[in-house]
């Protein structure tokens, strides 16, 4: 990702020139940084839908495009480009930026409610019981002969993961929720025990697979876009785009629950409905990012934090600005992910773990020696 | 303002608060003193909202507690707890700001902006105002969390409308200037039509610039009124167990209490 890196190193060093110069308040140099990110992403769109087996231009692509919602350009273009790119570029390419989009921002709402900021998706048990039901959904279900199963075909493994995403959601709310109250405290805990739980239960398909559903099993829990086409994205769509669009609007609220709970409802905000809402919108976006793209570890955690030492830690910059860098990362690293070893394909989960672990190791080793969190 | 009306907490069988009744009213600066254990903690945070009484019931402005929006409540009265624990870098400038949240949608005015910075001269803490919260001193975020309450009832303030301040030991890490300018500040804030409850450790602290007086202990009112009537040496004596001896205060003329050290080791349970 020659392109990328290069471009998260100038703004690295362009938000320290500009942080430097005192008279900008904070919040400015926010609104400058978010409108360089909406560029840097629709850069990176244009490029990645052009980079394949079949090569498209840019312009080819505005062509194509425009072509297709009816304003022609005489442009020329080959008609395998077309199909390609509305075919298997665009869906794939729109469903990175919506999945990368939506585990970024869950993630910075999860770090926000928990005041935590090494919270995660992951964390509550979201993501394991998404994968414990497709493991199910392939060991199990596939084999069986039931009517309602033929049916849904290959719709079967998406739907499994978002139920079982939503159901472990549902689950760990539960258990952390007396009266009314939602103790995160507990809802962690609840989280650490059901990720166990899945664990196991994994383990346990694992071991009834044969070596088919075991090659699938393993490669869908790296995660893949290579799935992508427009009925899935479709599917997805509406969940994705309700937590990018719906969660930066409860930013303020996020902001004065970092300083706790109590001092949040002495400043008005209705905490628990609060949480409520964080948790159904982070557990649908996350179950159905799964249900996609499978497990996609460490963009709900990493973009959140990097966006923190550019522009701080308030949520009316940092939802906005992970949803933006979550697509621009995700989107990335599935470019790299389909054209390294090209004509196969890595895993992208491979690609973003790989990315996240070392830049994760290395804020905890920052971190120790500035002696507390971002 | 604000009436606290015969509240009894009863937690595990154990009586915490009992039967403890209080009015804050605009102008008057309440204090609530007693010794650690005494149910101040506790009777608070039924006056606050974040604990529901057992028995009996908090009114505000006529109206019970819970039948008040929360944003509603957040205009006219704030609280300022203890231990505040900020992991994230926020500024001090925009922790101030939060205390804006109730009065802005969105994104702070400069309005807003110019009010979080008065408030922060007002608590001596404006040249912080850039400073990451988290590196701070214990002192210096107290005094910029006063200076959020300040900004949260700035309107009404101005307005010289009657709204509320809550205060659970604000005084917690403050060296002896810092100390005196935050009750100079608070009773300043008392005149102008706030109605002030603090909870305080410092006897001499509360004779000085308190109205009302309400010591504690096991979990009851063990002496209400002003400084002159409750700073008694037989009331401070049973109230704390510590032998005292109560003088004048050579300037201000209100009562100084002095622990008589020598008797103290007899009267604490369990001394070396």
């Amino acid at each position: 990702m020659y392109s990328g890196s290069t471009l998260v190193k100038f703004m690295n060093t362009f938000a320290q020139y500009v942080s430097t110069w005192k008279s900008v308040p904070r919040f400015r140099l926010s609104f400058v940084l978010l409108a360089g990110m909406v560029g840097a992403l629709g850069w990176l769109i244009v490029i990645s839908v052009g980079i394949g087996a079949v090569s498209i231009s840019p312009g080819q692509v505005l062509a194509i495009i425009l072509d297709s919602i009816g304003i022609s350009t005489g442009w020329a273009y080959e008609p395998v480009q077309q199909s390609i790119l509305m075919n298997i570029r665009l869906p794939r390419v729109i469903l990175a930026v919506i999945v990368g989009a939506a585990l970024a921002i869950s993630g910075a709402a999860m770090q926000g409610l928990f005041r935590n900021p090494l919270a995660d998706p992951g964390l509550i048990g979201v993501s394991s019981g998404a994968a414990l039901s497709t493991a199910v959904a392939m060991v199990v279900l596939s084999s069986l002969t039931l009517p309602l199963i033929q049916f849904l075909g290959t719709a079967l493994i998406p739907i499994a993961a978002f139920a079982g995403g939503t159901s472990a959601t549902i689950l760990v709310y539960r258990l952390s929720t007396v009266n009314g109250k939602t103790n995160v405290a507990t809802m962690l805990l609840a989280g650490i025990a059901i990720n166990a739980m899945a664990g196991a239960l994994i383990g346990f398909m694992i071991f009834l697979a044969d070596d088919d559903q075991l090659r699938d099993l393993t490669f869908w829990t790296l995660g893949s876009l290579g799935g992508a086409v427009w009925s899935s994205v479709w599917v997805v769509l509406p969940f994705l785009l309700a937590a990018i669009f719906y969660l930066p609007r409860l930013s303020k609220g996020l902001n004065t629950i970092l300083l706790g709970e109590a001092e949040a409802r002495h400043l008005g905000v209705r905490v628990e409905r609060l949480k409520k809402i964080i948790i159904v919108f982070v557990g649908l976006a996350v179950g159905a990012a799964v249900s996609v793209s499978g497990m996609i570890g460490f963009v709900g955690l990493v973009v959140p934090h990097i966006l923190r030492l550019w522009i701080g830690p308030d949520h009316r910059f940092l939802m906005p600005g992970s949803a933006i860098l979550g697509g621009f990362l995700l989107l990335g690293s599935d470019l790299v992910a389909r054209t390294m070893v090209s004509p196969a394909e890595l895993p992208i989960g491979v690609i973003t773990a790989s990315i996240g672990a070392p830049f994760f190791l290395w804020l905890l080793l920052r971190n120790r020696e500035i002696g507390g969190y971002l | 303002m604000i009436q606290a009306k015969n509240i009894t907490v009863e937690i595990d069988q154990k009586i915490l608060v009992n039967n403890v009744s209080m009015n804050l009213d605009p102008g008057k600066f309440s204090v609530i003193l007693g010794k650690n254990g005494a149910g101040k903690s506790t009777f608070f945070k039924t006056i606050s909202g974040d604990m529901k009484p057992t028995s009996g019931e908090v009114l505000v402005e006529g109206h019970s507690l819970d039948s008040i929006a929360p944003l509603h409540l957040a205009r006219k009265r704030a609280v300022m707890m203890q231990n505040l624990h900020l992991s994230f870098s926020f500024t001090a400038l925009e922790v101030v700001l939060m205390g804006r949240a109730p009065h802005s949608h969105g994104f702070e005015s400069s309005q807003d902006r110019d009010i979080a910075m008065e408030c922060m001269r007002k608590a001596a803490v404006d040249h912080l105002a850039n400073r990451s919260f988290p590196t701070l001193s214990g002192g210096e975020k107290q005094r910029v969390q006063f200076a959020r309450m300040l900004a949260q009832l700035w309107n009404r303030i101005e307005e010289k409308q009657p709204c509320c301040l809550l205060l659970d030991e604000p005084l917690a890490g403050l060296d002896l200037a810092h100390q005196h300018s935050v009750m100079h500040l608070v009773r300043n804030l008392s005149r102008k039509n706030v109605a002030v409850m603090m909870i305080i450790h410092d006897l001499n602290l509360a004779a000085q610039y308190a109205d009302e007086v309400n010591v504690m202990k096991n979990g009851r009112t063990f002496a209400l009124g002003t400084p002159n009537d409750v700073f008694k040496p037989e009331i401070i004596e049973m109230a704390f167990d510590c032998p005292v001896d109560i003088m004048r205060h050579p300037h201000h003329h209100c009562p100084l209490v002095i622990a008589s050290s020598d008797r103290t080791t007899f009267k604490v349970k369990n001394a070396v």
